[in-house]
């Protein structure tokens, strides 16, 4: 039954990027800003835990700074902000969270028109044991992936893979790969450009409708498939963007399962 | 049975979007750059041809680093067509290759350029 409906679920999230994208709100793209520039991101998050009959309501505030070392290589720096409200009232959490520092490299790229291209990354980063305790994994944990970006026309896809090697962790987890065991994250993201329909010379912004789909499996068996619906307004300084998550599976038993979720995200190019 | 469960994921979540991906490019024009002088130029304007742009956001970052070439007044990035237009000052000089690496830096793909003397 589990090996089925993991099988339905990766087949449905994989309809979705079938075409090609810009960056999504909330998965991995094979972009980055140019030599020299340094893009500001603001992303809150909200999102709402079971853990057996308990809720735990958490808000997340990452803020993200990318600047590109090179044209082809670019260094990140993501910083949460946690508040972590749990309905027995002990145990609730407010700080700062780990702290990402990663560099993507660009490895391959075609352009093969005006507006298309296609894009291949290599990430590798470290978690770095920044945040306040209950919420810092307390390691130092290495990551790397491999990122495809492709945009065509009005269709953008992205699609990513991330190991996350866990060198510590939380004995109560509730968010993947915050606890002991490794994660495995596929992501992937479908774009598709609402308006304009075609580019102008007087073109300034676009309208994008999104789609994102992402699976976490850790190695202690924990599998959760979530997906996210949204809305994308990209001008020429900033990008505003708007997504619901929704869990598909949540075959969870180590951790939190994840009930809902909202992002919001702002991002300013400097 | 994990180790099937997630080759299963692997291969539905990934390899579909790769392959497809890279195997339908809509190639408009994939002759090599032509070559750039690095001679000085006098020229009221010049018109360059770049692919990759992608969106609003890609464009400005070109208008943003030919806004850091001392000779260049004004640019203008038509995203339909893939051309940056960029007016000069024709009393101070230019060389094409501060035009190309202004675009090669936004990490797209230069293909031409064309002065107005």
């Amino acid at each position: 039954m589990r090996f089925q409906k993991v099988v339905i679920a990766c087949m449905i999230g994989a309809l979705a990027p079938i075409t090609h994208a810009q960056e999504s709100a909330l998965s991995l793209a094979a972009t980055q800003p140019a030599k020299g520039r340094i893009t500001w991101r603001e992303q809150a998050r909200f999102e709402r835990y079971e853990l057996g009959n308990e809720e735990i309501d958490q808000f997340t505030i990452d803020t993200r700074l990318v600047y590109g070392v090179s044209k082809d290589v670019a260094l990140t720096l993501n910083v949460p902000t946690v508040l972590r409200d749990r309905e027995n009232g002990f145990d609730n959490q407010n700080g700062l969270g780990d702290t990402t520092l990663s560099l993507k490299w660009r490895f391959w790229q075609h352009d093969p028109g005006p507006i298309d291209t296609n894009r291949l990354a290599l990430l590798a980063g470290v978690r770095l044991p920044t945040g306040t305790e209950g919420l810092s994994s307390d390691g130092w944990d290495p990551m790397l992936g491999l990122i495809f970006t492709r945009v065509s026309g009005r269709h953008g896809i992205n699609a990513a893979v991330t190991y996350l090697v866990s060198t510590d962790g939380l004995s109560n987890p509730i968010s993947a790969g915050t606890g002991t065991d490794d994660l495995l994250t596929l992501e992937t993201s479908y774009l598709y450009r609402l308006a304009p329909s075609e580019y102008t010379s007087d073109t300034h912004a676009s309208w994008y409708f999104t789609a994102e789909s992402f699976v976490d499996y850790e190695t202690n068996g924990d599998l959760a498939w979530r997906i996210a619906p949204g809305i994308l307004y990209e001008a020429r300084r900033f990008t505003v963007e708007l997504s619901p998550i929704v869990p598909i599976v949540n075959e969870i038993d180590h951790r939190a399962d994840l009930d809902w979720g909202l992002a919001f995200g702002l991002r300013v190019l400097f | 049975m994990k180790f099937k469960t997630l080759t299963v994921v692997a291969m539905c979540s990934i390899l579909p979007a790769t392959l497809i991906g890279c195997g339908s490019t809509q190639t408009r024009d994939d002759a090599p750059a032509q070559g750039v002088s690095d001679e000085m130029v006098y020229a009221k304007g010049a018109t360059l041809r770049v692919d990759g742009l992608g969106c609003p956001m890609c464009a400005e970052s070109i208008s943003i680093l030919m806004g850091n070439i001392d000779a260049v007044t004004e640019s203008r990035v038509d995203l339909s067509t893939g051309t940056v237009h960029v007016d000069l000052d024709p009393s101070m000089g230019v060389r094409e290759s501060e035009l190309r690496s202004a675009i090669d830096d936004g990490g797209f793909t230069f293909r031409s350029i064309a002065f107005e003397k």
